[in-house]
C-alpha cells in the first residue's frame, strides 16, 4: 500500500534531534550547575526541550507539507 | 479538616458533572461498532487532542509525578523526557497507523494485526496480552482515585464507596457514549486539572520558600543527592534514564487504547498537527514535580510519597479547593480508565470471542456484547483495586514494559512489506518472556537497563530474522526448481 505522504530524510534527521537532546546525552546534562533561571539545569534543560520539540515537529511538518504539495497536493 | 462536608460536595459535584457530560456526548447518536470504538472516524484537531491529552494525563500525572520527586528525586525526569519523545514517534506512525487502519476497516489494536498478517489467531494473541496489561493500568488508575478522594475527602469517604460510585459512573458513560463520551469528558478534566496544577505549582513554592528559585536552593542544600541521578535511588542511573525514555516513547504509542485513539481521527495530517502542539501539554508536569520537591522539605517523612502532593495541598489551601483538587484528580482517574475499560471491552469480544468461540456473530452483536462487557470489565478491575494494591509507578512500568512489545509489530508491519506473521508472534513471545523473566525476578533494572528495552531489542531481533529467514530462501529455492 501507497502513502499518502512519504517520510523525508530530512524531517526524520530533524526528529532525531530531541532524542540526542533528551536521550543520549544524559550524562553530559544531569548536574545542578549552572542553574537557569532557579531550575538545576538537567530540570531546565528537560524542559526546554519540552518546549523545543513542538518546533523540530512543525519543522519537520513543513518539510513534509513542502514535498507533499509539490506534486499535486495533498487531499484534503 | 472540619470542612469535610464542603470538600465531599465539591467533588461529588464534579464528579457527578463529568459522567453528565460523558453521557449527554453520545446520547443524540446511534451507537454502532464504529461510531461507540472509534467515533465515526470524524475526529478533528480538537477532539483527537482532548482523547490524546485525557488518555495520556492520567492519576500518574497527578500523584505519580509529586510521589517520584518526593522518594526519588531526579529520576522522576524520565516523566518529562518521554513525552515529548513519544510525540515524534507519534509523528511518524500514527498517520501511517491510520491510513492502514482505515483500509483494514480496523476499530482496534488487534483488528490491525490480524488483518496486516491475515491471521485471526495473532490477532486474539494480541487482544489477551492487551488485556492483561489493560487491567492492572485500570486498577492503578482506581486505585489512585480511591486515594485521592479519600485523602482529599480527609477520610471522610471510604476508598471503596469512592471507587464504586465513580466506576459506577464511568461504566454509563462508556456504555452511552463510547469514545465521544471519554473525548467530551476531558474538557472538564483538562481545564480543571489545568488551573489545580498551575495553582498548586506556584503558589506552593511561593509560601514555603518564596519562589522556585529560593526552593531549589534550599534543596540544592540539603538535599543535593536528590536533584541528579539516580536521586535517592542506587540503581535509576544514566543508563537506566536512557533506555526507559526510549522505551515509553516508542511504547506509548502502541497501548491499545492509544492506538485506538488514532482511528478515530478524520485525517492524517490531523494526528501529525496534534503530535505537533500536544508535548506542550506536558509543559504542566514540572509544576507536579515542584510540589513534591517542596514536599521533601515542608513534610518530609511520609509513609506514602504518592501521596505528597495532597498532603502539601491539604496543609495549604482552604477546604474548598482541596475539593476542586480531589474532583479534578478524580476526573483525571475516570477518564483514561473510561477510554481502557472500552478498549479491554472491545478486544474482547471482537477479537477473542468472535474469532474463537462465535464466528457467527455480526458487527451488532459484537457491538451489544462490548457495550455489556464494560461493566465485567469494570467489576474486575474494582475487585482487584478492592481486594490488593502495590505502588503506583511499578504498575505502570511493568505495563508500559509488556504493552510496548507489540511495538516490532506495528512498526514494522507498517513500515516493512516483508515482515511476517510468524515472525511478530516470535518476538512477541520472546520479548514478553524476557520482560516477565527479568522483572518478575526482581531484576529490573538489568545491569542498570530497563527490562523492557532489553525485550523489546530481543523482539525487534526476532521479527526480524524470522521474517527475513522465510523470505531469503525463496529465490532460492526459485532456482533450484
Amino acid at each position: 500500500m501507497r502513502s499518502t505522504a512519504r517520510i523525508s530524510r530530512a524531517a526524520l534527521l530533524l526528529a532525531v534531534v530531541p532524542f540526542i537532546g533528551l536521550d543520549l546525552t544524559v550524562a553530559w546534562w544531569d548536574r545542578i550547575r549552572p542553574t537557569v533561571a532557579g531550575l538545576p539545569f538537567n530540570l531546565a534543560w528537560v524542559i526546554g526541550w519540552t518546549a523545543l520539540t513542538p518546533l523540530c515537529l512543525w519543522g519537520a511538518h513543513r518539510l513534509d507539507r513542502r514535498r507533499v504539495a509539490d506534486p499535486g497536493g495533498e487531499g484534503p | 479538616m472540619n470542612a469535610g462536608p464542603i470538600t465531599v460536595a465539591t467533588i461529588l459535584l464534579i464528579v457527578v458533572g463529568g459522567a453528565a457530560i460523558g453521557v449527554l456526548a453520545g446520547s443524540h447518536r446511534r451507537m454502532d461498532l464504529e461510531q461507540w470504538t472509534v467515533g465515526g472516524r470524524q475526529f478533528g484537531v480538537l477532539l483527537v487532542w482532548l482523547l490524546m491529552a485525557g488518555e495520556f494525563y492520567t492519576t500518574f500525572t497527578f500523584l505519580g509525578a509529586s510521589g517520584w520527586a518526593y522518594s526519588r528525586g531526579a529520576p522522576v525526569y524520565y516523566v518529562l523526557a518521554y513525552q515529548p519523545l513519544s510525540c515524534v514517534v507519534g509523528y511518524f506512525l500514527a498517520p501511517r497507523i491510520w491510513e492502514l487502519g482505515r483500509a483494514y476497516r480496523a476499530q482496534t489494536l488487534a483488528d490491525f494485526f490480524t488483518a496486516r498478517f491475515s491471521s485471526e489467531r495473532l490477532g486474539a494473541l494480541v487482544a489477551l496480552v492487551g488485556i492483561v496489561f489493560l487491567i492492572p493500568y485500570l486498577e492503578l488508575q482506581l486505585t489512585g482515585l480511591g486515594v485521592i478522594v479519600e485523602v482529599a475527602s480527609a477520610h471522610t469517604v471510604g476508598r471503596v464507596p469512592a471507587m464504586l460510585t465513580a466506576f459506577v459512573l464511568v461504566a454509563v458513560f462508556v456504555y452511552t457514549s463510547g469514545i465521544r463520551g471519554v473525548a467530551w469528558v476531558s474538557v472538564l478534566k483538562d481545564a480543571l486539572l489545568l488551573a489545580v496544577v498551575i495553582a498548586v505549582g506556584v503558589v506552593i513554592p511561593q509560601r514555603y520558600f518564596g519562589g522556585i528559585g529560593p526552593m531549589f536552593r534550599t534543596l540544592a542544600r540539603v538535599a543535593p543527592r536528590s536533584l541528579v541521578l539516580p536521586g535517592n535511588t542506587v540503581q535509576l542511573g544514566h543508563a537506566w534514564f536512557a533506555t526507559t525514555v526510549l522505551l515509553t516513547a516508542f511504547g506509548a504509542p502502541v497501548w491499545p487504547h492509544l492506538f485506538a485513539a488514532n482511528l478515530s481521527a478524520k485525517s492524517a495530517d490531523t494526528l501529525r498537527r496534534n503530535a505537533i502542539v500536544m508535548p506542550l501539554y506536558g509543559l504542566t508536569i514540572p509544576l507536579v514535580i515542584f510540589v513534591g520537591f517542596a514536599a521533601t522539605v515542608v513534610l518530609p517523612g511520609l509513609r506514602d510519597g504518592d501521596l505528597s502532593m495532597l498532603a502539601l495541598v491539604a496543609k495549604t489551601f482552604p477546604a474548598w479547593v482541596l475539593g476542586i483538587v480531589g474532583g479534578a484528580g478524580a476526573l483525571t482517574a475516570m477518564v483514561p480508565s473510561a477510554v481502557l475499560i472500552l478498549s479491554a471491552a472491545t478486544l474482547f469480544m471482537k477479537n477473542v470471542v468472535r474469532p474463537l468461540l462465535a464466528p457467527a456473530l455480526d458487527d451488532r452483536g459484537v457491538a451489544r456484547g462490548a457495550r455489556w462487557t464494560v461493566f465485567v470489565v469494570t467489576a474486575i478491575a474494582l475487585g482487584l483495586a478492592i481486594r490488593g494494591s502495590s505502588t503506583l509507578v511499578a504498575l505502570l512500568l511493568i505495563g508500559y514494559a509488556g504493552v510496548a512489545q507489540f511495538l516490532p509489530g506495528v512498526l514494522l508491519g507498517a513500515f516493512w512489506s516483508r515482515t511476517t506473521m510468524r515472525g511478530v508472534a516470535c518476538g512477541l513471545v520472546v520479548g514478553l518472556a524476557i520482560v516477565a523473566g527479568l522483572m518478575l525476578s526482581g531484576r529490573d533494572p538489568y545491569r542498570g537497563l530497563n527490562a523492557g528495552f532489553l525485550g523489546l531489542c530481543a523482539n525487534f531481533a526476532c521479527v526480524f530474522l524470522v521474517s527475513a529467514a522465510a523470505w531469503v530462501p525463496a529465490p532460492a529455492r526459485a532456482r533450484a526448481g
